[in-house]
């Protein structure tokens, strides 16, 4: 650090020739000439460090009273650039890389979405029709603007961000389930039930109760009414709405498992090979000339590195490491375990927004499987949109 | 009356040199009133009524202000004797 400031920091080392040097040393501390680094060269000579605007001073006073003086070095930022003045072509390739390094960084290169079920070329379409797109400048999209257009016109869509982190732009998307109908809230309409059921919990936002606690009801069948009846005594009067509401059936679900006793697992012989490829852009340069996969049986890893000017500001150049783990085929016998299974197989259920009241598991052999039968009674939620 | 009730050191007053010794790599002398003799091994400095000198080897001197000296190198003794010089 210390050596950085001493190069930026503008000073002249010279060399001072003639009898009793001490005579100069002496004047230019009494001066406050900032003298630094003065070393003895021989009986009549010593070389000694100084501020750039003290210089002319000590030469002057050294020219006056006999003595020689010679610059051995100009060090600091002044005389480097100094240096440079003449370096048209250099000064001219800088400026070109300022200016290239600007227009690169001001817009999008690579993109990437973030969402749990979005369909990528779909959500990659509507970024492109608001022009988020890679080569698009980031200056000209109006990010919180195209958000809110799209969240307006995609009602499928339900969160819509673009951030960008450097050059590198990442859509944040999170979806509706597609399967589901979104009826605008201006139009009126009904909720029916989407499976097949009993009715556990009704509860209506807007709208008639269609089906009352514990009556089944089948797919299709209407849960709550799109329509309110006011009762004035003779005059009754119908006004359709956008019927809302929650609704809970009771289900029952039926899981046949069947797993083979025999299995093949991999088991990992310790060998292992890397394979690197360069990332520009969107495009991948393999640093590798094998084609072919190293191993017969092998466990695969990618991993991807994007270099980074500071935190957050990410270049669309990356290396991508392929790591490659033999495997060997082992043959093992699956563990039966009916606690476990049956786990497993609750599991499964849950991961569905299912919950999961309560439930049966059977377990049999047969040859070389095991068939496990899970039974649950659940609770979910039922009921889409459905215009009148 | 009693001596030094401030508790202030009688050199900051009467304005004796002051020397600082790190090590023996480098020696700061403050409140010196010029250099007499500098060698590769020896540097004396006029300080009030006497000398002081810096005897060691490959000495230099690192920055030199009014009254302030820094010195680097292999610093083997530093003594002061009784004396003028002039400067």
């Amino acid at each position: 650090m210390f050596d950085v400031i001493k190069s930026i920091r503008t000073s002249v080392t010279l060399s001072v020739t003639g009898p009793y040097v001490e005579k100069i040393i002496n004047m230019a501390s009494l001066s406050s000439f900032g003298i630094s680094d003065v070393e003895r060269l021989g009986c009549d000579s010593v070389r000694l460090t100084v501020a750039v605007d003290d210089y002319r001073k000590i030469r002057d006073f050294c020219r006056k009273n006999g003595y020689k003086t010679k610059i051995v070095q100009k060090r600091g930022l002044v005389f480097k650039t100094k240096a440079l003045r003449g370096r048209y072509g250099l000064l001219a390739g800088a400026a070109f890389f300022v200016f290239v390094l600007y227009i690169l960084t001001s817009r999008i290169w690579t993109m990437s979405l973030t969402s749990d079920n979005a369909d990528e070329g779909y959500i990659y379409d509507i970024a492109r029709e608001y022009g988020i797109e890679v080569g698009a400048r980031k200056k000209d999209l109006d990010i919180r603007q195209i958000n809110l257009d799209i969240i307006k016109k995609y009602h499928e869509l339900i969160y819509f961000n673009v951030n960008f982190y450097g050059c590198h732009a990442e859509i944040v998307v999170k979806q509706r389930g597609r399967d589901i109908e979104v009826v605008d809230e201006s139009l009126p309409c009904d909720i029916v039930s989407d499976k097949d059921g009993i009715v556990d919990r009704i509860l209506v936002g807007d709208g008639t109760a269609a089906v009352a606690e514990n009556q089944t009801v089948l797919k299709g069948d209407t849960l709550i009414l799109g329509e309110i009846t006011y009762d004035y005594g003779e005059d009754k009067r119908t006004v359709d709405v956008h019927a809302s509401g929650e609704v809970t059936l009771k289900t029952w679900k039926r899981l046949h498992w069947c797993i083979p006793k025999d299995l093949t697992v991999g088991e990992k012989t310790g060998r292992e090979t890397k394979r690197y490829t360069l990332i520009v852009g969107k495009q991948g340069f393999p640093l590798y000339f094998l084609e072919k996969n190293p191993y017969v049986c092998y466990d695969k890893r990618y991993k991807v590195s994007y270099f980074t000017l500071f935190e957050g500001a990410r270049l669309p150049l990356g290396l991508a490491c392929e790591s490659f783990a033999e495997l060997e085929p082992k043959k093992a016998e699956y563990q039966a375990d009916g606690e476990r299974l049956c786990n497993e197989m609750r599991e499964s259920l849950l991961s569905k927004d299912v919950d999961v009241v309560s439930g049966s598991f059977s377990k049999t052999e047969k040859g070389a499987f095991i068939l496990a039968e899970y039974e649950a009674e659940c609770l979910e939620k039922a009921g889409v949109e459905k215009v009148r | 009356m009693k001596d030094n009730v401030l508790e202030i050191p009688s050199g900051m007053v009467t304005g004796a040199p002051r020397v600082e010794l790190w090590g023996n790599r480098y020696v700061l002398i403050e409140g010196c009133k010029g250099l007499l003799r500098f060698e590769k091994d020896i540097i004396e400095l006029k300080a009030r009524s006497f000398v002081i000198a810096v005897h060691g080897f490959e000495l230099e001197i690192k920055s030199m202000s009014r009254g302030c000296i820094e010195i680097g190198g292999t610093v083997l003794s530093v003594d002061m004797r009784a004396g003028e010089g002039d400067v």
